[in-house]
C-alpha cells in the first residue's frame, strides 16, 4: 500500500508533463473535429466551446459538392494505382536482393537505400520538363510514375529485409523438390510475406494520400486535381467559412486515421524497420 | 580462362525497380546538375560555367534569406528529439495509460501536413482561439497575427513541425527501449538511481546510435521536406521571413520562371542533403557490422 502510495506521488510530474502534451497534441484535432459541426454564424461568435447546436450542415455541402466527391475519386485513383504498382515492382527487386548474389549488390542496394533522403524538389524541375516533352502532363499517369519511383527505395528496404529472414532450409528444401525460382517466390515467399507487403502499401498509401508538392506540379487540370491540392488551392475560396473548411478537412483525413487505428502495429512497425537500418 | 556466367534471373527481378529509379532520380539529377552550368541567351541553350552558382552566392538575397530561415527551422531537430525521447523514456516505464498516450502522440504524424497546417493557420489568426485563450488567461499583451507577423512567423511553422514530427521520433525510441534488457533498468532502481540518472545513464547511452540516427532524419527532413508547411501556410511571407530552400526553388522554376537559377539551388540542397546520407549510411554500415 505504501509502495503504490509512493509510486503514484512519484508518478505526479511524470503525469503533469505527459497531460501539457497530450493538451496541446489535442487542442488542434479538437479543434477542427468541433468547428465542423457548428454552424458558420455559431463560429464567429463561439471558436473554442463545443457547440451549442450541432449541425451536419457542412458535412451535407462538402459531400453535395460534386468538385469534392472528384478529389476523393482522384486520391483514391492515384493511391491504389502507385500502391499496386510499387509494390508489385518493388516486391520482385527485394526477391533479387534477397536471394541472389550478384556483382555490385551491395553498393547497389545501399544505393537504393539512401535514395530514400533525397527530396523531391531536386527532381522536379527535369521531371516536368520531360513530361511536358512527353505531353503526359494532363495525364495522372506522369504522377503515378513519380510516385512509385519515390517509394520504391523504402519498399525495397522494408520487403528485403523482411524476405532475408526466411530460413535458407526452405529454399533449399524447395530446390530439392524441383521447384524453379519463380515458382519459389510466388507459391512459397509471397504468401508468406502477406504482413509485410500490406504493411508496405499501407505506409507508401498514406505517404502519397498526404502529398501535396507533386501533385500540385504534375495534376494542374482541375479534374485531375488530388484531395490535398484541392483543398489547399479551394481554400481561398472558402477561407471566410472556417467550419466548412474544416468539415472538408475531417473528411480528407479520415480515411487515413481509419487505416491507422485499424493497422496501428503494422503501419508502426513498418516505419520503424524502415527508419532504424533505413 | 573461362568466363563466369553472369545468373541473368535477378537481373529481370530488378529491371523493372530499376526503371522507375532511373526515370525518377538518376535522369533528373543528371539533368539538373547538367542544368546548372547552362543559361538561356537569345532562346538559345548555352554552356554557363559557374554563372548561375554565381549569381546565387552574390546576387540573389533571397537565397541568403532562405539558407538563414532553414537554420532557423533547425533549432526544430533539439527540441523533436528531446520531447520525443522523454515522452519514449516516460511512457516505457509503464505510467498507467501509457497506450493512450502513445497513440494520440502519434497521431498527427498520420494526419496530412497540408490539413494540420491549415488547422494551425486558423488556430493562429488574430481571432483564431490562441489568441483568444491568450485574452482569457490575461496576457492580451502577447496577442498576435502569429503567422502575418515577420518575427513569430517562422517560429509558428517550426512549432507546427515539431507538433507534426515529434511522435515519429518517439515511436522509434520506444521501440528501441523495448528491446534492451528489462534488468539493466531494474538494477539501476535497486541501486537507487533517481529517474534522472536512468534517463542520464542508462536510457541515453543505451540509444545513442539510434538518437545519432533520428538526428540526422530530423535535419533532412526539416531541411528538405518543409515545403508542405510553407506553402500550405505562409507562402514564405509575410516578406520574405518564412522563404526556405525549397519552397525557393519552386518559386524559382514555376513562379518566376528561372529554370536554371533554379537548378543551381536545388544542386547545392541535394550536395547539403549527400553530406547528410553519407554520414546516414556510415551509421548503417556501422550499426549492421555489429
Amino acid at each position: 500500500m505504501k509502495y503504490i502510495i509512493k509510486k503514484i506521488v512519484s508518478d505526479i510530474p511524470k503525469y503533469i508533463f505527459l497531460i501539457l502534451v497530450l493538451i496541446s497534441i489535442l487542442v488542434p484535432i479538437y479543434f477542427m473535429m468541433m468547428t465542423s459541426v457548428k454552424s458558420h454564424d455559431e463560429y464567429l461568435v463561439n471558436k473554442l466551446n463545443p457547440p451549442r447546436k450541432l449541425t451536419l450542415e457542412n458535412y451535407r455541402g462538402i459531400f453535395f459538392e460534386q468538385k469534392f466527391l472528384r478529389l476523393m475519386y482522384n486520391s483514391m485513383r492515384i493511391t491504389l494505382a502507385s500502391g499496386i504498382l510499387c509494390v508489385t515492382v518493388s516486391t520482385l527487386a527485394a526477391f533479387a536482393f534477397a536471394n541472389y548474389n550478384f556483382p555490385l549488390k551491395n553498393l547497389l542496394y545501399v544505393t537504393i537505400l539512401s535514395l530514400m533522403s533525397v527530396p523531391p524538389i531536386v527532381m522536379i524541375i527535369p521531371l516536368f520538363v520531360q513530361f511536358v516533352q512527353f505531353k503526359i502532363i494532363g495525364n495522372p499517369i506522369g504522377a503515378i510514375i513519380i510516385y512509385v519511383g519515390l517509394t520504391i527505395p523504402f519498399s525495397v528496404y522494408l520487403l528485403t529485409s523482411f524476405f532475408r529472414t526466411a530460413p535458407n532450409e526452405l529454399r533449399e528444401a524447395a530446390k530439392i523438390d524441383g521447384c524453379s525460382d519463380l515458382k519459389y517466390f510466388t507459391h512459397i515467399i509471397l504468401p508468406l510475406s502477406k504482413p509485410a507487403i500490406a504493411t508496405c502499401f499501407i505506409v507508401n498509401s498514406v505517404w502519397v494520400w498526404n502529398e501535396l508538392l507533386i501533385a500540385l506540379i504534375f495534376l494542374q487540370k482541375d479534374e485531375l486535381r488530388t484531395l490535398m491540392a484541392g483543398i489547399m488551392l479551394k481554400i481561398g475560396k472558402f477561407q471566410v467559412n472556417v467550419p466548412l473548411v474544416t468539415s472538408g478537412l475531417v473528411v480528407a483525413s479520415l480515411p487515413m486515421i481509419i487505416l491507422f487505428l485499424v493497422f496501428q502495429k503494422w503501419f508502426i512497425r513498418g516505419l520503424v524497420e524502415g527508419a532504424i537500418k533505413g | 580462362m573461362k568466363r563466369k556466367k553472369i545468373n541473368l534471373i535477378p537481373v529481370f527481378f530488378l529491371l523493372p525497380a530499376l526503371a522507375f529509379l532511373i526515370f525518377v532520380y538518376l535522369y533528373p539529377l543528371i539533368k539538373v546538375l547538367w542544368d546548372s552550368f547552362h543559361t538561356i541567351r537569345g532562346g538559345q541553350q548555352i554552356f554557363a560555367g559557374l554563372l548561375n552558382y554565381k549569381n546565387v552566392f552574390l546576387v540573389d538575397t533571397k537565397f541568403r534569406i532562405s539558407l538563414r530561415n532553414n537554420g532557423i527551422l533547425l533549432l526544430g531537430v533539439p527540441i523533436i528529439v528531446f520531447f520525443a525521447l522523454i515522452c519514449a523514456f516516460v511512457i516505457y516505464e509503464r505510467v498507467r495509460g501509457w497506450k493512450i498516450f502513445r497513440t494520440v502522440f502519434f497521431l498527427p504524424y498520420v494526419l496530412a501536413i497540408t490539413v494540420v497546417s491549415i488547422v494551425f493557420s486558423f488556430l493562429y489568426r488574430g481571432d483564431g482561439i490562441i489568441n483568444t485563450i491568450l485574452v482569457k488567461i490575461g496576457l492580451g499583451i502577447l496577442q498576435t497575427d502569429w503567422i502575418g507577423n515577420t518575427k513569430t512567423a517562422i517560429f509558428a511553422v517550426l512549432f507546427v513541425i515539431v507538433w507534426h514530427d515529434f511522435g515519429f521520433g518517439m515511436i522509434l525510441f520506444f521501440a528501441r527501449l523495448m528491446s534492451i534488457d528489462k534488468d539493466l533498468f531494474e538494477a539501476a532502481i535497486v541501486d537507487g538511481a533517481n529517474w534522472w540518472q536512468r534517463l542520464r545513464y542508462v536510457t541515453i547511452p543505451q540509444l545513442k546510435s539510434i538518437i545519432e540516427f533520428y538526428t540526422i532524419i530530423c535535419i533532412i527532413t526539416i531541411l528538405a521536406w518543409s515545403f508542405n508547411y510553407i506553402f500550405s501556410m505562409t507562402k514564405g511571407g509575410p516578406g520574405n521571413s518564412t522563404m526556405i530552400l525549397d519552397f525557393y526553388i519552386y518559386n524559382t522554376a514555376f513562379m518566376y520562371n528561372l529554370p536554371h537559377h533554379a537548378s543551381a539551388i536545388s544542386v547545392i540542397l541535394f550536395i547539403m542533403v549527400l553530406i547528410l546520407i553519407v554520414v546516414q549510411t556510415t551509421m548503417r554500415l556501422r550499426a549492421e557490422k555489429r
